[in-house]
């Protein structure tokens, strides 16, 4: 610590920091444009000028170290004067166009030309005129107004991990842009409006939407992904305007991702507004009594031979509640894990709630972790952005899977396995770790071979030193890993190989609610809290093969998520009652019997737990539309009137205590790790003409509602088939091609797009409205004959030919 | 687009003056090896550029427009910049490039149009003992004066 | 042609009278290579030279003339082979200034020796010279300089079978003046824009790729071989006790024999012009710029009385700079010379900073209003205030820099502004321009 002196005030300051990060932190007002405690130092705005003792000149509070005895004056005449110089400066070139500008309210300049402008310009020249660049659907330019912090820049680089905008040409000709006009696609480029101090980078969506001050701010959680990031919605009059990050250092920091940031657009999209019943093949928009009855019949009449398909996104209480129902009819069928596609995951590992094993700042702290099977810039961008900044300290990060995803870190190691090669590539990665740790070689991985994996032996061995050898190491599960067809014995190794490298081990999950869904039984072997329940069978069967004569879904799709969605369709179509409660229409909606609508979550009440262990509880910031209804007061009337036992909630807090009761049993608590996983059982190797589909995710089509967001399907959305160059030459297709795939279920026609980090052998389509026409998602394609212009065409990614 | 050869084996040598981790380093010297080469340096050239040397494209472009030698626009076969900054003024550079002028038929920043010429206006050469100082090519004409301006444009072909 | 009495010592321009003065023969001919030497051979301790570079009174002849010696301790100790550097400032794009350019291209290897020394000293083990990218004739000189010292086991790995490793590459720029400031310039060695960095941290502990590095001058390291050579205190006798040593003097604008003069420090002005022939066509002295355009102008009043040295300049209100020396005569405009200079920073401004981005086009397009008859008397006001707000609040010098021509201009010859101003318009150019009427006069 050193002692300072600010203002005539000695304080004691750690050593070492900036003047800035003193004065913040003592509440001490230094105005800043470039300066953000998230981004590197810049000191190019120089408004944060004061005046230190001893100095000729006045020195930026953002880079100037606080040094023992230091004297600061923040706000003495010369300070003052200072920073007026520079709103002068910095006013000669922007335009006055406050009154038409969405920054109105909440724009720095406009704050301090109030609080330090002189009032009038001695400018009398020319200003300069800038020309705008469109970025996409995102973001909104009016680069006149840009005052060249360069935090946007700074931001791309340091937090999006790969930069975009840039600051071309010089002096006064600078412009931020992309020079050419691409548009920015990075998943957090929302981040880039808030720290734009000025009007330059605004919200496209929210353009023109609303005045700042007229607005009311309402705390939120992300229901996206397991992050959990602190957000507010702001809304006008009821109507859903935006939504922006609330800064948590111990969750998001500063930023949200895009897709937590514009999905609120569907709030107003496709909403079922009404409830709704079929009558013959058409729908008719009916009262609440006229549907609840229509349910209720139809509940009765399938009695316990009713399957249940619950979001991952759901809130813990209209999890809880919805297995309550379920279970209270003595149905056993019950999931929220609509992807997953091995059969024996529950019979194997029993327990693979889907936490992070750790806290998400302890990611940051990590020096050594291998990410098996995921995409955390896409699925979670936030633990990602901690990966990132542990990387930057000099960690380690590795990762495997059955793709190269395009990379915003470095990593360390980035193995692509075999097409289906999945478990055997994470054996021979424990089997190295085994190796190296010297122990011996335990019995299970003896036959492991990473050649035979498709792996480089060598890489593997120095993957395995790598996690061995860090202080503080991680083995994380990433979402496609956990919806693997071999996802019990992979999620076993993984664990293994973790135990062996002395690592921590956890998931990184896509679904917001994962762990909330676990925990409070929405799977069909486990109750809440784990209690004992009579079992019931998975998504995989009651959404495939084998249906019940009833099915309930809250809040998802499963047209569309579904492990397979054919075979859904075909469960769907088999069944005599479908009771969908849904907040949009889809094609899940469309294959109902009677459609319920609910809340969105702007407009709900409720908690989600997070990857870390945290349950995160939120109030409504909006009416729900139209007759929607918070899902937990439709599922409180069903079960009610159904007869099932201690249904009578009158508030939302009575499901939370239940669900929160039923965490804590779970032993959900923040940084808990996971539980240990059971043998696992042999999996069927994959096999099928053409090539293996690999459904990675995609981040705008993960959920429903986020389907439904018009801005981020715009530009973001497209599904594409991602396929190695070798295969597109063979096939005679190019990149932005429309080509037709088939799949064991039908076919679809997806843009391709070419990349090295797909093996040949392999198509990267996640699942998706426009691909769920193919069949299962870890299924095979072939490019149609037609579509590659050829005929005859098929190769075979048996891997015991490969 | 494939960077040409020469240009490709004269970035591989600049890499090789700097830590392997660091191929941003060698930026500079790429833009000067493809515009020696190329002429001047348009989009699908620093995408290339960026692609061999792995960075992001913004990075590139950001170098290009900073340095003012890097031709962002196709330029004559023969650019003449000519240096008007003080020293040069002092010793009448104004004649020189008026000269200029009035025999290319263009203004600064101008080519003819059979592509021959292009005219530029620079700032200090670092040459100012010998001013008025033209530039062309890699050589640097010192002591001009419209007659000589006559002399070298006549031995350019 | 100029002429030197007989007394005066060439040293970092050695060589520059002689025929094929660059190659190695010629410099080894001249006791080339001796010095570095006396140093790897002879054992010297880096402590040891750099104590000797002390002694010399050396300070850096790239403008702002920090003392080299205490520079070159800043550096920390050389750990476990990570690599350290020697960054050549070879720049040179200071209006005004062409001294580098001669001692690269008739002195190469003086400079390569003068590195070899340098890296020792401050624990570097690569070396980077950084040459603007217009010179070329310098740039293939410096180059066959280096191959050659390489072939003749000059560089590269255990010189002198001391166990010390140099290595030494050209980076060239391409077009930019703000490179030519140190941590500009380690950008661009990175490959970036040459956007200055806030200091601290300092390129002693935070330089090229992060690692520790100095940068200096081409002329202050091609200084260091004949120091080390004769001695510091050899060196300091050549100047004055606070300024040690030669410097070459660019002299440029209306004299006679335009050129590098490397005289004394300490030379009195009138000297310096005397041996440049005078001022041309036997003019009036009007005002001289004596170290390039980043330092205040001076009238000749003053000028003609004082001796070129850090301090006598430092007296005179201006300073020593890179030792540009821009005569100015009775015919100069100085409206349009500052107009001139004022657009040169107004475009080379890297634009990071708000006062400099901002103030340079600011101040260029106030001159250039006066210059061309629309100026107002308040201009005159505007034009200091901007300036003292743009002074002192900016990431480098650059800011002084583009301030200092524009204030000592209206501190010296403020009725010529007003001149202008009254007049709506530049009185001198009212029958064509000034400079060429007196030419063709002359
Ligand atoms: C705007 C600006 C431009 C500069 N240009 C040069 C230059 O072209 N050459 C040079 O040697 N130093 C230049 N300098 C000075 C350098 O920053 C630095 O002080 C010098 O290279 C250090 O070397 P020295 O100590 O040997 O003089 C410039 C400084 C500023 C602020
Ligand atoms: S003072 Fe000017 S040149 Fe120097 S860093 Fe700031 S903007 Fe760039
Ligand atoms: S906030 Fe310090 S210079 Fe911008």
């Amino acid at each position: 610590m050193a002692q300072i002196f600010i203002n005539g005030e000695a304080h004691e300051v750690p050593e070492g920091q900036m003047l800035i990060e003193a004065t913040d932190a003592l509440g001490i007002d230094v105005p800043r444009f470039c300066y953000h405690r998230g981004l590197s130092v810049a000191a190019n705005c120089r408004m944060c000028l004061v005046e230190v003792a001893n100095r000729k000149t006045p020195a930026p509070a953002c880079a100037t170290p606080v040094s023992e005895g230091m004297e600061v004056q923040t706000h003495s005449e010369g300070a003052l004067e200072a920073r007026r110089a520079i709103m002068e400066f910095l006013l000669i070139n922007h335009p006055l166009d406050c009154p038409i500008c969405d920054q109105g309210g909440e724009c720095d300049l406009q704050d301090f030309a109030l609080a330090h402008g002189s009032g009038h310009s001695r400018y009398r020249e020319p200003k300069r005129a800038v020309a705008d660049e469109d970025l996409g659907p995102l973001i909104e330019t009016e680069m006149t107004r840009c005052i060249h912090c360069t935090r946007c820049v700074r931001f791309g680089e340091e937090v999006g991990g790969y930069a975009e905008l840039g600051a071309t040409f010089r002096g006064e000709e600078m412009e931020i842009g992309t020079y050419v006009g691409r548009t920015v696609e990075s998943e957090l480029s929302g981040n880039m409006i808030d720290l734009c101090p000025v009007g330059a980078l605004t919200s496209k969506p929210y353009r023109y939407k609303a005045r700042v001050w007229e607005m009311r701010h309402h705390p939120t959680i992300c229901p996206h992904c397991p992050v959990g990031c602190n957000m507010k919605v702001e809304e006008v009059d009821d109507e859903v305007k935006r939504v922006l990050p609330v800064t948590n250092d111990a969750i998001n920091e500063d930023w949200i991702c895009d897709k937590g940031r514009y999905s609120y657009e569907a709030v107003h999209h496709d909403r079922v507004a009404e409830p709704h019943i079929k009558v013959g093949d058409r729908w008719r928009a009916v009262s609440w009594e006229t549907a609840f009855n229509a349910a209720l019949k139809g509940l009765r009449s399938v009695g316990s031979d009713l399957a249940a398909a619950v979001a991952p996104t759901a809130t813990v209480e209209e999890q809880w509640l919805t297995q309550h129902l379920v279970r209270g009819l003595g149905a056993t069928d019950i999931d929220h894990r609509l992807g997953l596609a091995d059969p024996d995951l529950d019979a194997g590992v029993a327990n693979a709630t889907p936490l992070l094993g750790q806290r998400l700042v302890d990611l940051e702290a990590l020096d050594g972790a291998l990410v098996i099977g995921g995409n955390p810039r896409k699925d979670q961008p936030l633990a990602n952005h901690r990966l990132r900044k542990a990387v930057a300290r000099g960690a380690r990060v590795s990762a495997l899977g059955p793709v190269r995803y395009p990379r915003n870190l470095d990593h360390f190691r980035d193995l692509v396995h075999g097409p289906g090669q999945a478990a055997p590539a994470v054996a021979a990665v424990a089997k190295a770790v085994a190796e190296a740790g010297g122990a011996g070689v335990p019995a299970n991985l003896q036959g492991a071979d990473a050649e035979e994996a498709g792996l480089d032996p060598r890489e593997v061995q120095e993957l395995a030193d790598s996690l061995i050898h860090g202080r503080q190491t991680s083995v994380l599960v990433g979402t496609l890993a956990q919806e693997d067809p071999q996802a019990g014995e992979l999620i076993r190794l993984a664990h293994q190989a973790a135990r062996l490298a002395g690592a921590a081990f956890g998931y990184l999950a896509a679904y917001g609610n994962s762990v909330g869904a676990w925990a409070t039984g929405c799977v069909p072997h486990r109750g809440p809290g784990g209690d004992p329940v009579r079992e019931g069978r998975p998504a995989a069967a009651f959404l495939a093969s084998d249906p019940r004569r009833g099915i309930l879904t809250l809040g998802c799709d499963p047209l569309v998520e579904a492990a397979d969605p054919v075979a859904a369709q075909a469960a769907f179509e088999a069944a005599e009652l479908h009771v969908a409660i849904t907040s949009h229409w889809s094609a899940t909606a469309r294959a109902a019997d009677v459609v319920l609508p609910m809340a969105a979550y702007p407009e709900n009440e409720g908690a989600y737990a997070s990857g870390e262990g945290r349950l995160q509880a939120f109030g409504p910031a909006a009416s729900p539309v139209g007759e929607a209804r918070p899902a937990w007061k439709i599922l409180r009337v069903l079960a009610h009137t159904l007869g099932v036992p201690e249904s009578e909630f009158v508030e939302v807090g009575e499901i939370r205590e239940r669900a929160e009761a039923a965490l804590t049993r779970a032993g959900i608590a923040l940084g808990a790790s996971p539980p240990e996983p059971g043998p696992a059982l042999e999996a069927e190797p994959r096999s099928g003409p053409g090539l293996l589909r690999v459904p990675a995710r995609h981040i705008y089509h993960d959920d429903l509602f986020v389907r439904r967001a018009p801005a981020l399907q715009e530009q973001f959305g497209r599904l594409t088939a991602t396929i190695s160059p070798e295969d597109a030459a063979e096939r005679g297709v190019d990149e932005g091609d429309a080509v037709r795939f088939e799949g064991p279920g039908g076919s679809a026609r997806l843009p391709v797009h070419l990349d090295g980090g797909v093996p040949p052998g392999v198509a990267w389509i996640p699942a998706g409205e426009d691909a769920a026409s193919l069949g299962p998602a870890f299924g095979w394609v072939r490019l149609s004959d037609r579509a590659a212009g050829r005929t005859g065409e098929a190769v075979t990614a048996d891997p015991s030919e490969a | 687009m494939e960077l040409p050869e020469p240009v490709t084996r004269r970035i591989d040598q600049a890499r090789t003056r700097y830590p392997a981790e660091e191929p941003r380093a060698a930026v500079i010297e790429a833009l000067h090896a493809a515009q020696d080469e190329l002429g001047w340096l348009d989009q699908p050239t620093l995408d290339a550029v960026a692609d061999y040397l792995g960075l992001e494209p913004i990075k590139v472009y950001e170098a290009a427009t900073f340095y003012d030698m890097f031709n962002r626009e196709p330029v004559g076969r023969h650019h003449v910049r000519v240096c008007t900054n003080i020293s040069c003024w002092l010793c009448d550079s104004d004649a020189v490039t008026d000269r200029l002028r009035e025999r290319l038929g263009i203004d600064f920043g101008e080519t003819t149009s059979d592509g021959r010429f292009t005219l530029t206006e620079v700032e200090c050469l670092g040459a100012c003992g010998g001013a008025p100082v033209i530039w062309i090519g890699r050589s640097y004409y010192e002591n001009a004066t419209p007659e000589r301006v006559e002399e070298i444009l006549d031995g350019l072909e | 042609m100029p002429s030197y009495p007989d007394d005066y010592e060439l040293v970092t321009l050695a060589g520059a009278f002689e025929e094929e003065p660059h190659t190695l023969q010629a410099y080894l001919d001249r006791g080339g290579y001796t010095a570095v030497a006396k140093v790897l051979e002879g054992g010297m301790a880096r402590d040891e030279v750099i104590a000797e570079v002390k002694a010399s009174g050396l300070r850096g002849r790239g403008g702002a003339g920090f003392p080299t010696g205490l520079k070159w301790s800043f550096m920390p100790p050389a750990e476990g082979g990570q690599p350290q550097y020697l960054a050549c400032n070879a720049d040179e794009a200071e209006p005004g200034t062409f001294k580098d350019r001669d001692i690269m291209r008739y002195n190469p290897h003086q400079l390569v020796e003068g590195m070899i020394i340098g890296g020792y000293a401050i624990g570097a083990t690569v070396g980077y010279i950084y040459i603007r990218g217009e010179f070329w004739e310098p740039y293939v000189r410096v180059q066959r300089a280096i191959d050659e010292a390489y072939a003749a086991g000059y560089l590269g790995r255990d010189l002198f079978d001391s166990g010390v490793d140099f290595d030494l590459h050209i980076h060239r720029g391409a077009g930019a003046y703000i490179a030519g400031e140190e941590t500009a310039m380690l950008e661009s060695i990175e490959g970036k824009k040459a956007l200055p960095r806030f200091k601290p941290p300092f390129p002693a502990n935070y330089g090229i790729f992060g690692r520790p590095t100095t940068v200096n001058n081409v002329e202050t390291l091609a200084s260091v071989p004949p120091i080390i050579n004769r001695g510091g205190q050899w060196f300091l006798e050549l100047g004055t006790p606070k300024s040690g040593g030669t410097k070459i003097f660019s002299v440029s604008g209306h004299v006679a024999w335009p050129g590098n003069y490397e005289v004394p420090m300490g030379t009195p002005f009138a000297e310096l012009l005397e041996l440049a022939g005078g001022v041309r066509d036997g003019n009036r002295l009007k005002a001289v710029i004596p170290g390039g355009p980043s330092v205040p102008m001076v009238p000749a009043e003053t000028i003609l009385e004082t001796r070129l040295d850090y301090e006598a300049l430092g007296e005179a209100g201006t300073m020593l700079g890179a030792g540009s020396v821009i005569v100015m005569d009775e015919t100069t405009c100085i409206v349009r010379a500052v107009e001139r200079l004022a657009k040169f920073f107004f475009h080379e401004s890297c634009g990071q900073c708000t006062p400099c981005r901002e103030g340079s086009g600011w101040l260029h397009r106030v001159i250039h209003r006066i210059e061309n008859g629309a100026g107002r008397l308040e201009d005159l006001d505007t034009l200091l205030h901007v300036g003292s707000r743009i002074e002192g609040h900016t990431i480098c010098a650059f800011g002084e820099a583009e301030v200092a021509p524009v204030a000592s201009s209206i501190e010296h010859f403020r009725e010529e502004y007003e001149a202008h101003i009254h007049g709506k318009g530049c009185p001198m150019a009212a029958s064509g321009r000034v400079s060429r009427r007196v030419a063709e006069a002359g």
